[in-house]
């Protein structure tokens, strides 16, 4: 069944050119900011219907890996990314790139973005019933507990002033209580506008946060361009990065594999989330942490090794239980069942060819995604030589094309702008953005389960001390938050000694 | 500090002026997609040349009809998203009209709120040339407008048709619950009231389900568990140990035994599960309405819904691949109503879902 699986992939010309062709295509939609990877999976799913099982799976297997994995390609080069999951990669990718060091950000993520792809994969593969296992243990509490303990990372995002990291998150929250509930359908905040029933999308959010304020910005330093322009001459050598440096980060590359697999199994949390924990985790450990956002290929690597191990860790739930993480493997079950293959416990009896046929799929486009991506280097480095003027017009009709793809509504490309808008003057007032995007989509993860776990303790509130796995996340959002005081502690003693040593020379 | 200020003025204008470029300019720009859309279609038709053939022996007579229609793309906006039952019904019914009619029907699924959001968006709609087609279940056009989420029904629409058999929905106990029966667990739960959990998405029809089954003598605590996937994650994680699931996301687990068939709760027993009984068996008060409906916005020419209610009917009386690939999802036969049937059809599972609308009322002001 393995080799017959693999065969019906690996020996068949058509499929081997399907998957080349998804990742590349997947790859672009990746890369252009408003178009995400689960636009390309929607986009191009009715194409698959007339393929068969194998060939549809191993295309939409490409789109979603190109997609996940191009979004680093604008994250880095134009601090806009590509697609929701890249959002971290912005935070040193940029600083990297403004140092002239995008070649070495763009190798270390590529590099890193396979490697948490075929990590993926192999969780996949080995122990997937046993993650499925440990996913189901997940109730309403362990979900409650889970966005908590997400939530308080907010405070390593922000950096020392917490308040306004806080207020940032609170934004967040607010704009996803906004529509109808998901919890028990009850309108709120929509002031009569229908538009407003359905609520905001992560997408519009995401790219009125970044593309639309980073076209703000360019527009506002247009007398100035002098000040903003990056070293743009690029040499690229081997893989942009030492053997003495790779080693450096094979570490972090394991630490973020592990989260990004942990998180992605979790139905409906998703990859952003787990390339912000792996950040987090992995500036936490570092010897280095104030460094973090500067300019170091730690926190690209954290980033693009978290959110495409999730890819596998998302596939989990979906093959082994029937239960879609996110809208794009909410679409991939679709694409199952429309070719009668009905995932379940029974998968691996029923249709086992089929799923050796898609682990091939995946090892194929991840191969194929690090060779085109390095191949495409030099061409996308050429972006950053573009003058902006010309840059961002075409970006904001591209994102405008982003929104509207998300629900064929026009609304959708004001709610982009607004929030490009209130972005705009957010990062005047020197208020993060990520935590916004955070707050949004886990605020209605938390508010839902709450509810259900309110619920669930009708009968007692014994129940609460039932749930080992939601106590842990308490007791370590608590450690968070205190390890989290003391770095930030270190990083302003750190400083104040260098003010120190400063004074004393002058 | 001046010119800093003109800048930020400047850039806003330029904003604004970029966001009305991006309004004008979206819907050319769809429209291209679109048409790049079914070239690739139809690049990849030749696969299937029995439906070409059929195409183009068609060719001829559509022309002496009436209408020209279709002419473009059809937009299909599914109310529900992507991967459950309702979607893949309705996509696998654009796949086959696509074939007959020989142009692209592009799906797009606009979900939340059992439907209400893409039905109140297109309550409206000025889309009415036909090219804009709503798709449904009954629950999503009936039930909103009795729970109140809605303030408008089915008849705010034009009715194009009612279809499809669904295996339904049926509640299931857990293995690990050691329920049988409903009998066993009217009795378990009556000895243990609010100890055991039932699963249900909250206003919706399995909530009703689950209530009636309490008025039956049972005392479950309700407690909501979100979708169908997502009931039966909480079923099998072992958080409830009952819930009412479609046959569709239970079935693997039926096979395996993990999870134990109690109660079908449609009007007539489960085509799947023949051997499990109904609700009005099982003396409870309990009669849900199933299947889909295709929609267009109020004022979309009569003959269009007649054309695309014929070509439906076609389909589910002619077309064997469809008959067989339905099978698959609904372990039914396939089954697509005439217009006036199908508008009696809605009417009837209005007043079914208003009788279970008053269930929830009394019980919310408990």
């Amino acid at each position: 069944m393995l080799m017959e699986g693999f065969l019906s992939v690996a020996a068949s010309p058509a499929n081997i050119i399907a998957i080349f062709l998804a990742t590349f295509v997947g790859i672009i939609f990746g890369a252009i900011p408003g178009l995400t990877a689960t636009m390309a999976v929607t986009v191009f799913l009715p194409l698959t219907y007339a393929m068969g099982s194998v060939q549809a799976m191993s295309t939409l297997m490409g789109l979603y890996i190109g997609g996940i994995s191009g979004g680093l390609i604008s994250a880095i080069l134009l601090k806009i990314p590509g697609t929701p999951a890249s959002t971290t990669t912005t935070f040193d990718g940029v600083p990297m790139a403004e140092k002239g060091e995008a070649a070495k950000a763009l190798g270390f993520a590529i590099v890193f973005s396979f490697l948490g792809t075929i990590f993926g994969l192999l969780m996949l593969c080995l122990i997937s019933p046993l993650l499925a296992s440990v996913a189901i243990k997940f109730g309403p509490f362990e979900y409650c507990a889970l966005s908590i303990f997400s939530l308080s990372l907010i405070i390593a995002l922000t950096g020392r002033d917490m308040l306004k990291g806080l207020i940032a998150a609170l934004i967040g929250v607010m704009l996803g209580t906004v529509g109808m509930s998901s919890y028990d359908s009850a309108v709120r905040f929509t002031f009569g506008e229908p538009q407003l029933m359905d609520g905001f999308k992560a997408l519009t959010i995401s790219i009125g946060l970044y593309a639309v304020t980073q076209i703000f910005l360019t527009a506002e330093s247009k007398n100035h361009q002098g000040d903003i322009e990056i070293k743009a001459k690029v040499k690229m050598k081997g893989l942009g990065f030492t053997l003495k440096e790779f080693k450096d980060q094979i570490v972090n590359g394991i630490i973020s594999a592990c989260i990004g697999v942990g998180i992605g199994i979790l139905p409906g949390i998703g990859g952003g989330t787990s390339a912000i924990l792996s950040y987090t985790v992995v500036r936490n450990k570092s010897k280095h942490p104030e460094l973090f956002g500067t300019g170091v290929p730690d926190g690209v690597v954290a980033s693009e090794t978290a959110n495409n191990s999730a890819i596998g860790g998302a596939m989990i739930p979906l093959l082994t239980l029937g239960i879609p993480g996110d809208g794009t493997t909410a679409v991939l079950l679709g694409a199952l069942t429309i070719h009668s293959i009905s995932p379940g416990p029974l998968i691996f009896e029923k249709n086992g060819a089929l799923m050796y046929g898609l682990y091939t799929a995946i090892l194929l486009s991840s191969i194929f995604m690090i060779f085109m991506e390095f191949l495409g280097l030099p061409f996308f480095i050429k972006v950053l030589q573009v003058p902006k003027h010309y840059l961002m017009p075409v970006i904001a009709i591209l994102c405008s094309i982003g929104a509207f793809g998300v629900s064929n509504r026009v609304f959708n490309i004001w709610v982009v702008f607004f929030i490009g808008l209130a972005a705009f003057i957010l990062q005047k007032l020197d208020i993060p953005l990520a935590p916004v995007i955070l707050g949004f989509i886990l605020g209605p993860i938390f508010e839902t389960n709450f509810r259900r776990a309110e619920q669930y303790m009708a009968a007692s509130n014994a129940e609460l001390f039932q749930h080992p796995i939601a106590i842990v996340f308490m007791l370590v959002t608590f450690a968070v938050l205190i390890l989290n005081m003391k770095s930030n502690h270190k990083i302003a003693k750190a400083e104040k000694n260098k003010n120190d040593e400063k004074e004393k020379k002058l | 500090m001046k010119s800093k200020k003109t800048a930020a003025i400047g850039s806003c204008i330029l904003a604004a002026a970029m966001i009305l470029l991006a309004g004008c300019s979206s819907k050319p720009a769809q429209t291209a997609a679109e048409a790049s859309k079914t070239e690739k279609a139809a690049e990849s038709t030749p696969q299937n040349s029995t439906a070409q053939e059929n195409k183009e022996t068609e060719a001829p007579k559509q022309e002496t009809a009436e209408s020209d229609y279709p002419k473009k793309p059809i937009n299909l906006i599914v109310a529900f998203n992507a991967g459950g039952d309702t979607d893949l019904n309705n996509r696998l019914m654009a796949k086959y009209v696509e074939k007959e009619l020989g142009v692209s029907v592009v799906v797009t699924n606009l979900g939340g709120s059992n439907g209400a959001v893409a039905l109140t968006q297109y309550k409206d709609s000025k889309e009415t040339d036909g090219y804009t087609i709503l798709g449904s279940n009954i629950s999503g056009l009936t039930n909103n407008e009795a729970t109140g989420v809605m303030e408008f029904g089915w008849d705010a629409f034009e009715t194009v048709a009612v279809f499809g058999q669904p295996a339904g929905e049926l509640v299931f106990a857990s293995k690990a619950s050691g329920i049988t029966s409903i009998e066993d667990l009217i009795g378990k739960s009556a000895e243990t009231p609010n100890k055991i959990r039932f699963a249900v998405a909250t206003g919706g029809g399995s909530h009703v389900t689950a209530l009636a089954i309490n008025k039956a003598g049972a005392a479950c605590a309700i407690v909501d568990g979100g979708d169908g996937a997502n009931r039966l994650a909480s079923l099998i994680g072992g958080h409830v140990e009952v819930a009412s699931i479609p046959y569709l996301n239970a079935k693997e687990y039926i096979e395996t035994g993990d999870v134990v068939p109690l109660l079908a709760v449609g009007t007539a027993r489960s085509s799947a599960l023949p051997e499990v009984p109904t609700a009005t068996e099982s003396g409870i008060d309990l009669s849900h309405v199933s299947g889909y409906a295709w929609i267009a916005p109020k004022g979309t020419d009569p003959a269009v819904c007649k054309k695309l209610n014929e070509v439906m009917m076609k389909i589910a009386e002619e077309n064997e691949d469809y008959q067989k690939e339905q099978y698959e999802y609904n372990y039914n036969d396939a089954l697509v109503m005439g217009l006036e049937d199908s508008k009696t059809y809605l009417a009837g599972a209005r007043e079914s879902a208003f009788k279970n609308a008053e269930v929830l009322k009394s019980e919310a002001q408990k």
